[in-house]
C-alpha cells in the first residue's frame, strides 16, 4: 500500500509539464493507445503549442524591449559622464553608477530575463559582460574567479590575436590563482589597446581621443541571496578603481530598492554608487496581456473553460507570480485535451479542415462524437425522424459540420463582442462585470448573459448616466467592434457587426447632436406653464389645469435624451445578449474547450500531505477492498493496513502520545475480528509478539513519513508533529 | 655650504631615530648584561660548548642593537670566531617550522647540498644540515642560532624548531649557541615540558630603566653628535659645536622639559622619545637650520592628541545627537547593550521637541547614520560578532557604546557650531 | 576622493606635513607612518599627490582588494619588480621580506609602501599587522610602511606588541573648506560664484545630517541642473537667487528624506527618460507586489515572531474572553516590547495555524503554499533558524519591519495593528 500512495504522491508533486524534448517520445506513445487518430492528435498538439508559444514569445520581446532599451541607453549615457568627467573637469569620477533593476518576486523567470539583457548589451554596448549569480558569489575568492572567467572568455571570442597580454592571460586563466580587480584592470587595458592595433590607423586617431572605453558591465541576479559582507566589498575595491576603471552595475532587485539599500548595503558601500532604479514589466500587467493578446482570441482553436482557465490564474495570483509556470499549465492543458479529448481530432484553426477532418473519419470514430455530453444532449433534443437520419453517417457527419461551422461564427464575433462590453461597463462603478476582462471571460462562459446579474445591475446603472458619459462609453464600446472585421452572417442582420458599428455610431451622432434642443423643450414647457397659471380663475380649475399639467409632465417627461438613451441600450442589450451566449449551450463546444479542472488540479495543484493523509484515513482510495470501503466514519476496520490504524488512533490523541496506550489501543482494533474464544479473554492482559511487531513498525512509519517524533519530554512518549485541520 | 653639513649631521641623528646605529652611551647600563653575553658566545666559539640563553626585555629597550653589538664583538676580537656561523631567525618571519627549516637551510648555504633529498622527521634535516657543516674538517663550526620574537616560535606546532635546537645545544656535538629574544616576561611558561627540560635556564633580564635626568640625558645623547664621529674639519667642527650648543639649550628649556616629563610619565621607553624627535629633525632645512622648542611642541601635541576626540569632531550633528542619546541609554539602563530602535526613540523624544535643528529625519536615514558610527566604532556589538556575519538584523543587533561619558562632554565642548539645545540634551537627558 | 594636481584646497597642512617627512629620500626614512581622519578627507589623495609630485618610488595597496595575505605580497612585489608580466610565487612573510630585500637591495633611495583601508589588516592573520609594522627592520632596506585608514591607531593593538608608527591626523573639513573643495571639483567652465552659492544653500540643509564629502558632492551634482533650470527656461536670472532657491527648496528637503539612500534620481536622466518615452517611469513607490498567499503568510509570520505565543488563543480563537484580555494586558504591560527587543523565532505549525485563522475561507495545504515560504526566506523576509537540513519542525523569523508589513497588509485590507500585542 505504501507504494501505491507514493506513487501517487510523485504523479501530485513531482509531475514536470511540459518540457518539450522529452515529451515527445513518451507522450507520442502514450497517444497510441486510445481514441481516433492518436498519431494525429499529437502532431495537431505539437503545431497548437508551437503556435501559442511563438506568439507568447513574440509578446514577451516586445514588453521587455522599452526595459532593454532604457537600461543600454543609461549604460551609454553613464560611459560618455565618466569620459567628460575623467578629461573635461577637475573631480574625477568617484561612484559607480549603478542601475537598480527592479524585477518583481517571480524569481523562476528571471534567468531568461537577464541572459537576455546580457545578450543585448554585448550587441549594443559592450562585450565586457558578466553575470553573477549569489550561489558562486559565497566567497571573494569565488566571485572574483567567476567575474574573471567570464571577461576573459568574453574577449577570447571577439579576439584572434593569442599573441598579446598571453602570460598575464593565461596566468590568470589558471583556476588556482586568485583574481583581483587591479590585475583586471591592466588586462583589461592591454586587450583595448590589442583593439586599437586591429582597427584602421586613420579611425585609430579619432578612437584614442574621442571614443571613451567600452564600460565593464557587471550584472548581480537577485541581489537578495548574496552575503552583505562580500558584497561590500566587492563594491570598495571597484570604487578604488572607479576612476580608470568604467565599471557599471546592474543589480537585479526581486524586493524594492529601499529594503536592499537598508537590509544589504550598508552605509561605507553605498556612498560609492550613484543609483537609477529601473522597473521591469509586473508579472499580473505582463500576464494580463498576455491573457488579452493570446488567450481572449479567435486566433488560436485551443480554448480554456471558464474553470480551467479560473483555477489557472488562482495559481498564478495566490501562489507564484511566474509567467514560466503558467506557460506550463497551459502547454500541459493543451496536451492533455488532446490526448483526452478523442473529439479534438476536429480542434483546427480554420473551419475548412475541421470539417475535412470529420468526413475522412470512419465509422466507429465518429461515434466518439457521439458520446459527447453536449452532443447527447443536442440529439436528445432533436425530433424523432432527425434522431433516426443521423444513424446514417453521411448525414451525421452533415450535421457535425453545421454544428462546427457554428461554434466558428460565434467565436469570431464572440471575443470582439466580449471586449466592447468589458470596455462598455469598465468605468462604472464597483465594476459589476469584473475589473479586467478575464472575469467576464469565466462568466460569460457558463452562465447565460440574462441570468448574470452584474449585467442586469450594470445596465440598470447605464439607464441613469449622464449624456456626455452615455457617449463615450460608446465611442469606447465601439472601438473594439471595428477592429474586427470579420462577417458574421448572423440570422438577424441587424445584430450583424457592421451593422451594429453604423448603428452605435448613428446613436452617437444622435446624441451630440441632440442636448440643447432638449433643453428648448424643457423651457417652452415650463413658459406655457407660466401664461396658462396667469389664466386661472377658479380653483377647480387651477386644479384641472394642474392634472393636467402633471398628464402632460408624465408624457414629456420622455426627453429625446432618453428615449436616445433607451434606444441605445436596449439595442447593446439585445446585441450582447447574442453574441455572447452561453458557450456551453453550444453542442460539440468540448472539441476546442479543455473543461477538466480536477485534471489541472490533480497534476498542478499537488497535496502532498491531503494525499498521504488520505492515503492513510481511507486506505480505500488506494487499494479497492470493498470490505474497507463500507467502514462507516470514526470505525476503525480491523483488517485496514497497520498504518492506518495507528495513523487513525493517533489523530485521536493530543499532542504527546503515550505509546503504551496506543499500543493497548491498537491492539484491540486489530484482534477486535477474532472469533475464537479461548483467546478472547487471554488477549486482554499481554500482547502477542506480532502484534506488538506490526506496531512497532506502523509507528516507525509514521515517524517516517513525520507525523510523530521521538520526544525527551516524557519517557515512553512520542511527540505528535501534525495539528488536526479541523 | 653649512646646507650640507646640516643635511649630514640630520642624517645621522635620523638613522638614530629610526632605531639603527644608536649610540653607544645610551646602553651604559647594560654593560653587565653585554658582558655575559659576550662570554657565553666567546665560550661557544673557544671550547665549542653548546648553550642557550634567554633575552628578556621591554620593546625598544636595545635588546637587538646589544646582540648585534656582541656579535660583531666577538667576530673581531676572537680568532676562533672567523667561522662563527649566524643564523638569524625572527617569529614574524617564519611562521612555521617548515619554513624556518628552508630559513635555516639558505642562511647557511646548504641549498644545494640538501638538493632534492627527502627526510623522514625535522630531526633528520636539521641533523644532515649540521652535519654537511662539519664536512672536511673533523672538528665542526660554531653556530648561533638568534630567535627573535622567541615567543612567537613558541606557538609552531608542538615547538618542533625549539624542541630539536635545545636538544642538539644539549647533546653538545656541534658547538651551538641558541639565544632567544623577546619582550614577554611569561615566555618559561609558553614551552612545552620536554622543551623546558632540554633548555639551560639561563636568562638574562634587560630593562632600561631611567630616572627622568637620565631621560634627558638620553634626549641628548640621542641628537648630540660626537666631534669623531666625522673626519675633522673646521667648518664640521664649527657646526657641531654649533648643533650641540642647541641641544644643551634645549635640555634646559622649561617647555621642552615639561614635555619630556610628560612623555617620560607615559613610557620611559626610547621609542616614544624618538617619535617625539622625529618631526622636529626632518623639519629641519637651510631656512630653519636648528631645532626649537617650538618645534619639539608641535610634535608633542600632535603626538598626545586625543584620536577619538579627533574622530568625535568630525561626525555630523545628526551622528552627534544618536551618540548623545546612546549615551543616556547606558546611562539609564546601567551599561546594558541596546539596539537601534531603542537609540532612535530616544533620538525622537529630543528631535520632536526641537525639531527646528533637526528635521525629523526618516528612521532609514538615521539608520544609515548609526552604520556610519558602527564603521567608525564608536560602537560595538556585544558579542564580538560583526554585524553582517550574525543573523540577527541590525536593527535588533545589541550595541555597547565605547565613548566615555567625559569624552563625549568634552568633545561637544569643542564641536564647531554644537547648537546650545544640543549642548543641553548632552548634559541632561530631559529634553 | 580625486583632486587635480595642480592643488589641494584645504589640506596644505597635511601636504607640507607629509612633504617634510618624505624630504632628503636618500636618507632613512621614517620606519612606519599611519595616517586616519573620517572618510574623504582627501587622506589617499594628498598622499598619493605629494608621491607623485615627489616622483618617489611608491606603491599603493588596497587591503580591502587583496583579499588574501599573498595577494598582498604579491601586489607590492610586482609593482617593484622591474618587468611586472613576471609572476612571483609568495604565500609567507618569509618569502616576501626576502624577495624585497633582493629588489630593493640595489636601491639606495627610500621606498614607500601604502596600505590603503588598513584597518582590514586586523581580520587576517595576528602577526602580519606587526610584522608590517616593522617591515623595515626585517628588511633592513630603507623603506617606509605607510597606512591609511579611517580608526585612529588604538584600533589596531591587538594583544600582542606593535610598533608605534609616526601618527598624522587629517582633520575634517569645516564648512567653508567644503565649499572651497565642492567648486573646486567643479569643470572649470562653470560660473565659480554662481555655483559657490549654490553650494552654500545646498550644505545649509545638509550640513546638519551629513558631512560626507561624498554624500554632498553627489548630491550637489544631482541637484545642479535643476537650480538652473529657471535661468535655462529664462524665468530667472543668475541674480535673482531668491527666486532660484524657491525653485530648488523643496527638491533638496525631499533629497534630505532620502539621505544616503541613493534614490533621488538624477535629473538630466529624468528629463532624458521624458524625452523618449511619457508613458512609463511611472514614479513607482518601494510597494514590493506578493502572490496573494504570500502575503497572508508573511503577515502571520510577523504575528508569530512579535506576539509572544501565549497571546495567540487570545488573537485568533473567536469568542476567547474579552475580560480575560484585560487582565492579562494589565498584567503584562510591562512586556510590551517585542518591537524594541526585536523578533522572536517560531516553529512552521504556529505561523501555519495563525495562516489559516487569519485567511479566510479554507486553503488546501498545497506544496504551493509551503514553497512559497522558502521562497519568502530566499527574498529575506523570513530568514530560517538553525540549519536548513533540519526537517521536522524548522523555525523562522521574520524580518522585515512594521511599515513594510503594514503597508501589505493594507493591499489585502487587513488592520495587522489589531493583532500585535504591543499595540493593543
Amino acid at each position: 500500500m505504501e507504494d501505491i500512495a507514493a506513487s501517487s504522491i510523485s504523479k501530485g508533486c513531482f509531475f514536470i509539464p511540459g518540457n518539450a524534448k522529452s515529451s515527445t517520445i513518451q507522450a507520442s506513445d502514450h497517444f497510441d493507445d486510445c481514441g481516433v487518430k492518436p498519431q494525429l492528435r499529437w502532431k495537431m498538439a505539437q503545431k497548437i503549442w508551437n503556435e501559442i508559444e511563438d506568439s507568447i514569445s513574440n509578446l514577451h520581446i516586445e514588453i521587455q524591449e522599452k526595459l532593454f532599451n532604457d537600461l543600454v541607453q543609461y549604460i551609454k549615457l553613464a560611459q560618455e559622464k565618466q569620459y567628460e568627467k575623467n578629461y573635461l573637469s577637475s573631480g574625477k569620477r568617484t561612484e559607480i553608477p549603478t542601475a537598480a533593476l527592479i524585477t518583481g518576486v517571480n524569481m523562476t523567470d528571471h534567468v531568461t530575463l537577464f541572459s537576455q539583457l546580457c545578450t543585448k548589451i554585448k550587441e549594443d554596448v559592450s562585450s565586457y559582460v558578466a553575470i553573477l549569480e549569489a550561489k558562486n558569489c559565497s566567497n571573494m575568492k569565488s566571485l572574483m574567479r567567476a567575474l574573471g572567467d567570464q571577461l576573459l572568455n568574453v574577449c577570447e571570442d571577439n579576439k584572434k590575436d593569442g599573441t598579446a597580454n598571453n602570460d598575464l592571460l593565461v596566468y590568470m586563466k589558471k583556476k588556482s590563482t586568485p583574481l583581483t580587480i587591479s590585475m583586471l584592470e591592466k588586462w583589461y587595458f592591454k586587450s583595448i589597446a590589442t583593439k586599437f592595433l586591429q582597427t584602421s590607423p586613420s579611425k585609430k586617431r579619432k578612437l584614442i581621443n574621442e571614443i571613451p572605453n567600452p564600460p565593464i558591465i557587471v550584472i548581480c541576479q537577485q541581489l537578495e541571496a548574496f552575503s552583505s559582507k562580500v558584497l561590500q566589498e566587492f563594491i570598495l575595491m571597484c570604487s578604488f578603481h572607479a576612476q580608470r576603471l568604467p565599471i557599471v552595475f546592474v543589480f537585479g532587485i526581486a524586493t524594492s530598492w529601499s529594503d536592499v539599500s537598508q537590509r544589504l548595503l550598508p552605509h561605507s558601500a553605498i556612498v560609492h554608487l550613484s543609483v537609477e532604479r529601473f522597473h521591469a514589466p509586473s508579472a499580473s500587467s505582463h500576464l494580463a496581456l498576455i491573457i488579452d493578446r493570446i488567450l481572449l482570441t479567435s486566433q488560436h482553436p485551443f480554448k480554456l473553460s471558464g474553470k480551467c482557465f479560473q483555477l489557472i490564474l488562482d495559481v498564478f495570483l495566490c501562489h507564484d507570480f511566474s509567467i514560466a509556470n503558467f506557460l506550463h499549465t497551459l502547454k500541459f492543458c493543451v496536451m492533455e485535451h488532446f490526448y483526452e479529448q478523442s473529439a479534438s481530432i476536429a480542434c483546427c484553426a480554420s473551419l475548412q479542415e475541421s470539417i475535412d477532418m470529420i468526413c475522412n473519419l470512419k465509422k466507429n470514430e465518429l461515434k466518439e462524437f457521439k458520446k459527447i455530453e453536449s452532443m447527447k444532449r443536442h440529439l436528445a433534443s432533436l425530433k424523432a425522424d432527425k434522431q433516426k437520419c443521423i444513424k446514417d453517417g453521411t448525414k451525421f457527419k452533415a450535421l457535425v459540420a453545421k454544428l462546427l461551422e457554428d461554434l466558428h461564427q460565434f467565436h469570431n464575433c464572440y471575443f470582439s463582442a466580449l471586449r466592447s462590453l468589458h470596455a462598455f461597463t469598465a468605468t462604472l462603478p464597483h465594476y459589476p462585470m469584473g475589473k479586467q476582462i478575464r472575469e467576464l471571460y469565466c462568466s460569460c462562459f457558463c452562465t447565460e448573459l440574462t441570468k448574470h446579474d452584474g449585467f442586469q445591475q450594470a445596465f440598470t446603472i447605464l439607464k441613469v448616466s449622464s449624456r456626455d458619459q452615455l457617449i463615450e462609453r460608446l465611442e469606447s464600446c465601439l472601438k473594439p467592434l471595428q477592429l474586427s472585421e470579420l462577417s458574421s452572417d448572423s440570422s438577424q442582420d441587424e445584430l450583424h457587426f457592421s451593422t451594429a458599428c453604423s448603428r452605435i455610431k448613428y446613436l452617437i451622432n444622435s446624441l451630440k447632436s441632440i442636448g440643447e434642443n432638449d433643453e428648448v423643450e424643457m423651457n417652452e414647457n415650463t413658459e406655457d406653464r407660466e401664461e396658462q397659471l396667469e389664466t386661472v380663475k377658479y380653483a377647480y380649475q387651477l386644479q384641472e389645469r394642474l392634472r393636467a399639467k402633471a398628464e402632460k409632465k408624465r408624457v414629456k417627461k420622455m426627453t429625446k435624451y432618453e428615449k436616445l438613451r433607451e434606444e441605445a441600450l436596449t439595442f447593446l442589450r439585445k446585441f450582447y445578449e447574442y453574441h455572447l451566449r452561453k458557450v456551453k449551450s453550444f453542442p460539440l463546444y468540448e472539441v476546442f474547450y479543455f473543461d477538466s479542472s480536477a485534471t489541472i488540479r490533480r497534476h498542478i495543484v499537488a497535496a502532498p500531505r491531503l494525499s498521504i493523509q488520505t492515503a492513510l484515513s481511507d486506505p480505500y482510495q488506494y487499494l479497492q477492498v470493498a470490505s474497507l470501503e463500507t467502514a462507516a466514519y470514526g470505525v476503525i476496520p480491523s483488517n485496514a493496513p497497520d498504518i492506518c490504524v495507528a495513523y487513525k488512533l493517533h489523530n485521536e490523541s493530543g499532542n504527546i502520545i503515550n505509546l503504551y496506550d496506543w499500543l493497548m489501543a491498537f491492539q484491540t482494533v486489530v484482534t477486535s475480528q477474532r472469533e475464537d474464544k479461548e483467546n478472547e479473554h487471554e488477549e486482554s492482559d499481554d500482547v502477542d509478539d506480532i502484534t506488538q511487531a506490526r506496531f512497532i513498525k506502523a509507528v516507525s512509519e509514521l515517524q517516517f513519513l513525520g507525523f510523530i517524533k521521538p520526544t525527551k519530554k516524557k519517557t515512553d512518549h512520542v511527540q505528535r508533529l501534525t495539528w488536526s485541520h479541523t | 655650504m653649512t646646507g650640507t653639513l646640516l643635511v649630514q649631521a640630520q642624517d645621522i641623528v635620523k638613522r638614530r631615530l629610526c632605531g639603527n646605529s644608536l649610540p653607544v652611551q645610551l646602553f651604559s647600563n647594560l654593560q653587565s648584561a653585554e658582558t655575559d653575553i659576550y662570554n657565553l658566545l666567546k665560550r661557544t666559539v673557544e671550547y665549542a660548548e653548546s648553550n642557550s640563553l634567554l633575552i628578556i626585555g621591554p620593546k625598544s629597550c636595545g635588546k637587538s642593537t646589544l646582540i648585534k653589538k656582541v656579535v660583531s664583538r666577538v667576530k673581531k676580537n676572537e680568532n676562533a670566531a672567523k667561522n662563527l656561523l649566524v643564523v638569524n631567525l625572527n617569529g614574524y618571519m617564519q611562521t612555521d617550522d617548515r619554513i624556518a627549516l628552508d630559513e635555516i637551510t639558505r642562511q647557511l648555504q646548504l641549498e644545494n647540498t640538501i638538493g632534492d633529498k627527502v627526510f623522514g622527521s625535522f630531526a633528520e634535516t636539521l641533523s644532515f644540515l649540521l652535519q654537511a657543516l662539519r664536512t672536511g674538517s673533523n672538528e665542526s663550526q660554531p653556530i648561533l642560532f638568534l630567535l627573535e620574537e622567541f615567543d612567537l616560535f613558541a606557538q609552531h606546532k608542538n615547538q618542533t624548531l625549539l624542541y630539536n635546537l635545545f636538544d642538539i645545544a644539549q647533546a653538545g656535538l656541534t658547538p651551538l649557541a641558541v639565544i632567544g629574544v623577546t619582550c614577554r616576561i611569561d615566555v618559561m611558561e609558553l614551552l612545552e615540558k620536554r622543551v623546558k627540560s632540554r633548555f639551560s635556564h639561563r636568562q638574562i633580564f634587560i630593562c632600561n630603566t631611567w630616572t627622568f635626568k637620565e631621560y634627558v640625558g638620553a634626549f641628548k645623547d640621542c641628537l648630540q653628535i660626537k666631534v669623531e664621529e666625522k673626519k675633522k674639519k673646521a667648518k664640521w667642527k664649527i657646526f657641531l659645536a654649533k648643533w650641540n650648543k642647541n641641544i644643551d639649550m634645549l635640555s634646559e628649556d622649561l617647555t621642552v622639559l615639561e614635555i619630556l616629563e610628560k612623555q617620560f610619565l607615559i613610557s620611559q621607553g626610547l621609542s616614544g622619545l624618538q617619535k617625539l624627535l622625529m618631526y622636529p629633525v626632518w623639519l629641519l632645512s637651510n631656512q630653519h637650520p636648528l631645532i626649537t622648542p617650538a618645534d619639539i611642541e608641535e610634535s608633542a601635541k600632535s603626538l598626545f592628541a586625543d584620536s577619538k576626540a579627533n574622530i568625535l569632531h568630525g561626525v555630523s550633528v545628526l551622528e552627534l545627537c544618536l551618540i548623545i542619546s546612546m549615551n543616556h541609554l547606558m546611562i539609564i539602563h546601567d551599561n546594558q547593550p541596546f539596539n537601534f530602535h531603542m537609540v532612535y526613540n530616544e533620538f525622537l523624544k529630543f528631535s520632536q521637541k526641537k525639531s527646528h535643528i533637526l528635521h525629523n529625519y526618516s528612521k532609514a536615514v538615521v539608520l544609515k547614520a548609526f552604520e556610519h558610527l558602527i564603521e567608525l566604532e564608536l560602537l560595538k556589538t556585544r558579542d564580538h560578532s560583526g554585524i553582517g556575519i550574525s543573523k540577527i538584523q541590525k536593527e535588533y543587533q545589541p550595541m555597547v557604546l565605547l565613548v566615555e561619558n567625559s569624552q563625549l562632554l568634552e568633545a561637544i565642548g569643542k564641536y564647531p557650531g554644537c547648537p546650545t539645545d544640543v549642548k543641553q540634551w548632552a548634559q541632561s537627558s530631559i529634553v | 576622493m580625486s583632486v587635480e594636481e595642480v592643488g589641494l584646497p584645504a589640506r596644505q597642512k597635511q601636504v607640507q606635513q607629509l612633504t617634510t617627512l618624505f624630504h632628503h629620500p636618500s636618507h632613512s626614512a621614517v620606519p612606519s607612518i599611519f595616517i586616519y581622519g573620517h572618510s574623504s578627507t582627501g587622506k589617499s589623495v594628498t598622499l598619493s599627490h605629494v608621491l607623485k609630485t615627489r616622483k618617489l618610488t611608491h606603491v599603493i595597496v588596497n587591503c580591502v582588494e587583496c583579499y588574501t595575505t599573498s595577494l598582498l605580497f604579491l601586489e607590492v612585489l610586482r609593482s617593484f619588480s622591474s618587468n611586472e608580466e613576471s609572476i612571483w610565487k609568495c604565500d609567507n612573510m618569509n618569502d616576501f621580506v626576502r624577495n624585497l630585500r633582493k629588489i630593493l637591495s640595489k636601491s639606495e633611495e627610500a621606498v614607500y609602501i601604502v596600505f590603503d583601508k588598513a584597518e582590514s589588516l586586523r581580520d587576517r592573520n595576528v602577526n602580519i599587522l606587526p610584522a608590517i609594522m616593522n617591515l623595515q627592520e626585517l628588511t633592513s632596506c630603507n623603506l617606509c610602511v605607510i597606512l591609511v585608514s579611517e580608526l585612529p591607531w588604538e584600533k589596531f593593538y591587538n594583544g600582542i606588541g606593535i610598533r608605534d608608527p609616526f601618527i598624522i591626523f587629517f582633520p575634517d573639513y569645516t564648512k567653508e573648506e567644503l565649499v572651497e573643495v565642492l567648486c573646486h571639483l567643479q569643470s572649470p567652465d562653470t560660473d565659480l560664484d554662481f555655483y559657490r552659492h549654490y553650494v552654500t544653500m545646498v550644505l545649509a540643509v545638509f550640513f546638519l545630517a551629513c558631512r560626507d564629502l561624498r554624500e554632498l558632492r553627489h548630491l550637489a551634482e544631482m541637484n545642479f541642473s535643476i537650480y538652473k533650470e529657471p535661468i535655462e527656461k529664462g524665468v530667472a536670472t543668475v541674480n535673482d537667487k531668491h527666486k532660484l532657491w524657491k525653485n530648488l527648496e523643496p527638491h533638496l528637503r525631499s533629497a534630505l528624506q532620502k539621505l544616503y539612500m541613493r534614490e533621488v534620481s538624477s535629473d538630466e536622466w529624468e528629463k532624458l527618460q521624458s524625452k523618449s518615452s511619457e508613458t512609463a517611469l511611472v514614479k513607482r513607490q518601494n510597494i514590493v507586489e506578493l502572490p496573494f498567499y504570500s502575503k497572508f503568510i508573511l503577515i502571520s509570520a510577523y504575528l508569530a515572531s512579535y506576539n509572544p505565543a501565549k497571546t495567540d488563543r487570545r488573537f485568533f480563537v473567536k469568542n476567547a474572553g474579552k475580560m480575560k484580555r484585560t487582565a492579562h494586558s494589565m498584567k503584562k504591560d510591562e512586556k510590551k516590547s517585542a518591537h524594541l527587543r526585536g523578533p522572536h523565532a517560531f516553529p512552521l505549525d504556529r505561523m501555519m495555524a495563525i495562516f489559516y485563522s487569519i485567511v479566510d475561507g479554507r486553503v488546501p495545504p498545497t506544496a504551493n503554499i509551503f514553497a512559497q515560504i522558502s521562497s519568502l526566506v530566499s527574498l529575506r523576509f523570513l530568514s530560517q533558524i538553525g540549519h536548513e537540513d533540519q526537517i521536522d519542525s524548522p523555525r523562522y523569523k521574520c524580518i522585515v519591519s512594521l511599515e513594510f508589513i503594514t503597508n501589505i497588509a493594507k493591499t489585502v485590507n487587513f488592520e495587522i495593528i489589531r493583532y500585535l500585542f504591543d499595540f493593543v
